[in-house]
């Protein structure tokens, strides 16, 4: 078998082969897609070819595990989980699965009421056979600033892969907002951050 | 949280160093890839972890997930914190289903800032692990071309296609001392563009203009939105705090085209 730039694909053969049966490992991770013939020579003699599907894992069910707000800080946090297409996790070695946030304003919300803060675009990739990643939203740090206003701050996350095996494009798994805001709910301002439905906040020094 | 259960039990996890115990539930192995480093040099761990507890273990990879202390051959000890990870942050996990081993690989940029020749030791600690180990490692003196040398070793690296181990690669370029990491880091995110996300804030940290030069040819080499909009961000973070008139004009020239 010989991978996309005519290389041969590194096959380990276990030991206890017999004149009969032979048992190895042939790692597919350059191969190119689809079938292969796969044939045993031993003693110049060729066995007929056996053919293989090679397939390109890429990561699937992506969805939402859990979610905690830290009432203390306003730090909403979440969980979320994958699969492998193959049903086998360690098959995705060529992915990467990460998220991708893009701010208004070139991440600088409206002070007052927010803190004079800037986000930075965060891309975080790692690696897709760890299955989970765990996400959190922070408020912007420093000191909200008086006079309060209503006031809202509204970032766009995109959940992506990418898989060598697939060509390297970005592929979105999930989209959400993730809002911040600044309200006023109950003769009380209050910082809230919303997304996929959960909020946390606190309330802001009166 | 689906498939991986976190084992919440102290009493049945016992983490192990390299000489471990077979009876553990999750028996750990901690080595260091390379007994001595020279100055400049991240030493790099590498960690086996076994799971015999007949149930699925998710290793949270946080912030802190890891406490390492550094013992000095003079005996003082200083411990290292992880940067804090501020706005919207996120960590990944290490699933190890049950019955099965995995390797890990942990670089540890604090070495790399290690510059007095000696015998050192750090005190590896992780409570998720149930963890708490010696390594001892040498510190050599600095010697550039060694470190160049280590460098083109670690570029090479054998498995391009598997991401964990690119991403220890490029973890290992950003923490080598910046003069001679610099180039090789660049080198590498040519090679392999989707590993910018694990290199962006160490050019941002670089600020010079070698890593704002190494930043204008990627921008150009790189047609994935996402990977240039990463590489535009840190340039005009860099523009905002240069000090340098010509390097502001160059990357305000760069980002116009």
């Amino acid at each position: 078998m010989v991978d996309a730039d005519g290389n041969d694909v590194p096959v380990t053969v276990q030991s206890g082969a017999t004149n009969t049966s032979i048992a190895a490992t042939i790692n597919t991770t350059n191969a190119a897609l689809g079938a292969a013939d796969v044939t045993v020579t031993s003693n110049e003699q060729e066995s007929d070819p056996m053919s293989v599907s090679i397939v390109c894992a890429v990561p699937t069910a992506f969805a939402q595990a859990s979610f905690y707000c830290a009432s203390s800080t306003g730090v909403l946090s979440f969980t979320y989980a994958w699969a492998s297409s193959t049903g086998n996790l360690a098959d995705l070695a060529t992915c990467q699965v990460g998220e991708v946030v893009s701010y208004p304003n070139g991440g600088v919300p409206s002070s007052p009421p927010f803190p004079n803060y800037t986000f930075n675009t965060p891309a975080i990739f790692g690696a897709a056979t760890s299955g989970f990643f765990s996400d959190s939203h922070s408020p912007p740090s420093g000191s909200f600033v008086k006079p309060y206003s209503d006031n809202s701050f509204t970032a766009t996350q995109n959940y992506k892969y990418e898989c060598g095996c697939a060509g390297g494009d970005y592929n979105v798994l999930q989209t959400y907002s993730i809002v911040r805001q600044v309200v006023n709910p109950s003769a009380t301002w209050m910082y809230q951050i919303t997304k996929a439905g959960q909020s946390c906040g606190f309330a802001l020094p009166q | 949280m689906p498939r991986m259960k976190l084992l919440c039990s102290t009493a049945l996890a016992v983490a192990v160093a390299s000489a471990g115990c077979s009876l553990a539930q999750i028996s750990v192995q901690v080595e260091p890839e390379r007994a001595s480093v020279v100055s400049g040099e991240p030493l790099v761990l590498d960690i086996w972890i076994t799971n015999r507890s007949g149930t699925d273990f998710l290793l949270q990879r946080h912030n802190g997930w890891m406490k390492r202390e550094i013992v000095y051959p003079d005996g003082s000890v200083r411990a290292w914190s992880p940067p804090p990870a501020p706005g919207d942050s996120g960590y990944f996990g290490m699933g190890i289903p049950a019955g099965e081993r995995r390797h890990l690989s942990v670089v540890s940029p604090e070495t790399a800032m290690l510059v007095t020749p000696g015998e050192y030791r750090m005190i590896v600690d992780s409570p998720q692990l149930h963890l708490s180990v010696p390594i001892r490692f040498s510190v050599l003196p600095y010697d550039r071309a060694t470190l160049e040398s280590y460098a083109e070793h670690v570029l090479a690296n054998p498995k391009p296609e598997e991401v964990e181990n690119n991403i220890t690669v490029i973890e290992v370029l950003t923490a080598l001392r910046g003069e001679v990491g610099e180039p090789y880091l660049c080198r590498a995110l040519r090679q392999d563009s989707t590993m910018i996300f694990h290199a962006a804030d160490r050019l941002e940290e670089l600020g010079d203009r070698g890593s704002v030069n190494c930043l204008i040819e990627l921008r150009q080499l790189y047609s994935a939105r996402d990977e240039r909009n990463v590489v535009d961000s840190v340039l005009r973070r860099i523009d905002a705090k240069t000090r340098d008139l010509v390097l502001h004009s160059e990357i305000r020239e760069a980002l116009r085209r």
